[in-house]
């Protein structure tokens, strides 16, 4: 090939003519904004715009349950503790507000999860919330952060034995659950009467009194209520019953206001952070804090989060 | 031209490139200065009291140096291609009597320069840029990758090689990029060592006009993109102050200016200066910018494809990039 070959002249120029349409390729590149990010969904969520200018973020929680959600009757100042609570005390720092700027939003009924969203007296509910289709109609929700599974809390010195699923279906049987609560349906399809009540606490003292012959519930709080007890007296007086009262565990998520989407997307995406965070997540923290010691192995690590976004952060190119 | 005459005109070369390579920067700097206090005088009057004239450099030196060699290498490489032109154009042509002022650059840098320039870009350009450097040196050498040794099985057997090693390097990210829809990417990533291989040669006449003066007006704009984006760079880091005083907790958010016993200064983001009474300072903490964020997800052996190499060291150096839950408030 000679220097004046006009072959290798067309080649050189159209190497130099596609080097220029890299360059510009490399130029969009440098000018490629990002794809959704957390900022870009912050700006996007009126929920989170309001929490911004009014510098405070607005959390209901129940306060009935030790290591689960708690706050001292007696001592209304005192710090909250369980493994809700840290679970929305970590969320709240996630979103940019310590301790101070949390408003707690107490949680009294079963129902008042849904209205306190509904009528805008808090912007996220983190108060052992199952994520059902039809509260989906109410309320957005991230998650789950827990999978609970059903069971049934008795007396050790029961009179009445309770073995298996069918001892709680005669009429005599005096089995509590809480209003509003997954657990009453579930109930009813299994065959069992139960008697709903406004609160836990109201189950617990039925039980320890005599008053009801089993309590079913969420597994976490039930061994909760069982340790505390043991804690108080001194002595193991209830027990928790494995019968598998439902075929699924329930997924338990973080409630925010309906069709603000972009809300949603932000407190999954700080989920599913903490769940690839491995052994020092904030999650992992918080539930080996609180409930952890007190559930099966099993249940000691965070499930998979539904529909979590894809998003661009600060951290995105950090080795993985 | 005599001895002592070339020995003048060697000197006045080398006392116009260090003027160039001081007063450049000191005059960018001064006007990143005025850009940051947003335009008031007092404020400018501040920044200038505290900002220390090395520490602005090292900033300066810090964020244009990819914008700065870009451009060089720009006009390196064009320069070889235009100067290849003029060399094999016919004697009468306007090409050869006309060479443009970037093939003159070109040949007036010498290549330990030019070497230096490269290396610096390899170090601070983002890594989906770097393949590009390859069809730039050999434009600007002029050496075809099938003349690097004169035996020519050799030379072909080292190219093959090279090639080999370079799709083991950046081939599965170009397949991820691809497979990803980062066309973008993997074309960046693909094309400019395929590129290379003939980039190197004589240009048609016609051609090498049009390109000649493109090339003028590109590196031209390039220069004014460089300067707009050099004073435009942050020269204080970003933070967010938590104050409490007894209005209640206010976070304030901008560039601390000064810090001593009595107050610390902050440039707020949007404009301003606060003198914040130091015991009111409850916790201040650094935050990244939102350019910042990465577009793309590609990553060359776990190099982030937006990272410069040097970035890239540093994040493997130090893994985690904790971002602070007050910098989103």
């Amino acid at each position: 090939m000679t220097i004046n070959d006009p072959l290798r002249r067309a080649v050189t120029a159209s190497s130099v003519l596609v080097a220029l349409l890299l360059v510009g390729a490399a130029a969009c590149a440098a000018k490629q904004q990002p794809k959704e990010t957390v900022e870009s969904l912050r700006q996007n969520s009126p929920t989170l715009q309001a929490i911004a200018r009014n510098a405070k973020i607005r959390i209901a929680v129940r306060q009935d349950v030790p290591y689960m959600f708690y706050l001292d009757p007696k001592n209304p100042g005192a710090r909250r503790t369980g493994f809700e609570i840290e679970i929305a005390r970590a969320m709240a720092t996630e979103l940019g507000f310590g301790e101070d700027l949390i408003e707690w939003v107490p949680i009294k009924t079963m129902p008042e999860r849904l209205t306190v969203l509904q009528q805008n007296r808090a912007d996220l509910v983190v108060a052992n919330f199952s994520m059902t289709e039809e509260r989906e109609k109410f309320v957005d929700f991230a998650g789950p952060y827990q999978l609970v599974p059903q069971a049934v809390l008795v007396r050790r010195g029961r009179s009445r034995p309770i073995v298996t699923l069918e001892d709680l279906q005669g009429d005599d049987m005096r089995v509590c659950t809480t209003t509003g609560s997954t657990a009453v349906a579930v109930l009813k399809a299994n065959e069992i009467k139960p008697r709903a009540v406004d609160t836990h606490l109201l189950c617990i003292d039925g039980l320890r009194s005599g008053a009801y012959d089993a309590f079913t519930g969420d597994l976490p709080i039930l061994a909760a209520l069982a340790e505390a007890e043991r804690s108080r007296t001194g002595t193991e007086i209830f027990e928790v019953l494995d019968l598998a009262i439902a075929d699924q565990p329930e997924k338990i998520g973080v409630a925010s206001p309906n069709n603000d989407e972009a809300m949603r997307k932000v407190i999954s995406w700080y989920l599913h952070k903490w769940q690839t965070a491995g052994a020092n997540s904030r999650w992992q923290l918080a539930y080996d804090r609180t409930i952890g010691p007190y559930l099966d192995e099993a249940y000691r690590s965070q499930p998979l989060v539904d529909n979590w976004p894809d998003l661009a952060d600060y951290d995105a190119k950090a080795p993985r | 031209m005599s001895a002592r005459a070339g020995h003048l005109a060697r000197r006045e070369h080398r006392e116009a490139f260090w003027t160039l390579v001081v007063g450049v920067p000191a005059t960018l700097s001064v006007l990143r200065l005025w850009v940051e206090s947003g335009g008031e005088l007092q404020t400018l009057l501040l920044l200038v009291s505290n900002v220390g004239a090395l520490n602005l450099g090292a900033a300066l030196f810090m964020t244009v140096a990819p914008m700065v060699t870009a451009v060089l290498v720009a006009v390196y490489a064009a320069g070889g291609a235009l100067r290849c032109a003029a060399d094999s154009a016919p004697e009468s042509s306007r090409v050869r009597a006309h060479p443009s002022v970037i093939a003159w650059i070109r040949e007036v840098t010498p290549p330990w320069f030019i070497g230096a320039i490269v290396v610096l870009a390899a170090l601070t350009w983002p890594i989906y840029a770097l393949p590009l450097l390859v069809p730039a040196v050999v434009a600007a050498s002029q050496r075809p990758l099938w003349r690097l040794h004169d035996r020519r099985s050799v030379a072909i057997g080292s190219c093959v090689a090279a090639l080999a090693g370079y799709l083991w390097l950046v081939g599965p990210a170009a397949g991820q990029a691809f497979s990803g829809g980062e066309r973008l990417i993997a074309a960046l990533l693909f094309l400019p060592p395929v590129v290379a291989l003939g980039i190197a040669g004589p240009l048609p006449a016609r051609f090498a006009r049009l390109f000649a003066l493109v090339a003028t007006l590109a590196i031209a704009a390039l220069v004014l993109l460089v300067v707009e984006a050099a004073v435009r760079a942050p020269v204080l880091p970003l933070v967010v102050t938590e104050v409490r005083s007894g209005a209640g907790t206010q976070f304030l958010r901008g560039h601390i200016v000064s810090v001593d016993d009595v107050h610390l200064v902050l440039l707020r983001e949007h404009g301003g200066v606060r003198y914040v009474p130091i015991g009111d300072v409850k916790s201040t903490v650094l935050c990244a910018t939102p350019r910042e964020l990465p577009a793309f997800e590609t990553r060359i052996h776990d190099y982030h494809v937006e990272d410069s190499l040097l970035m890239a060291k540093g994040r493997h150096a130090r893994p985690d990039t904790p971002i602070d839950p007050l910098c989103r408030r």
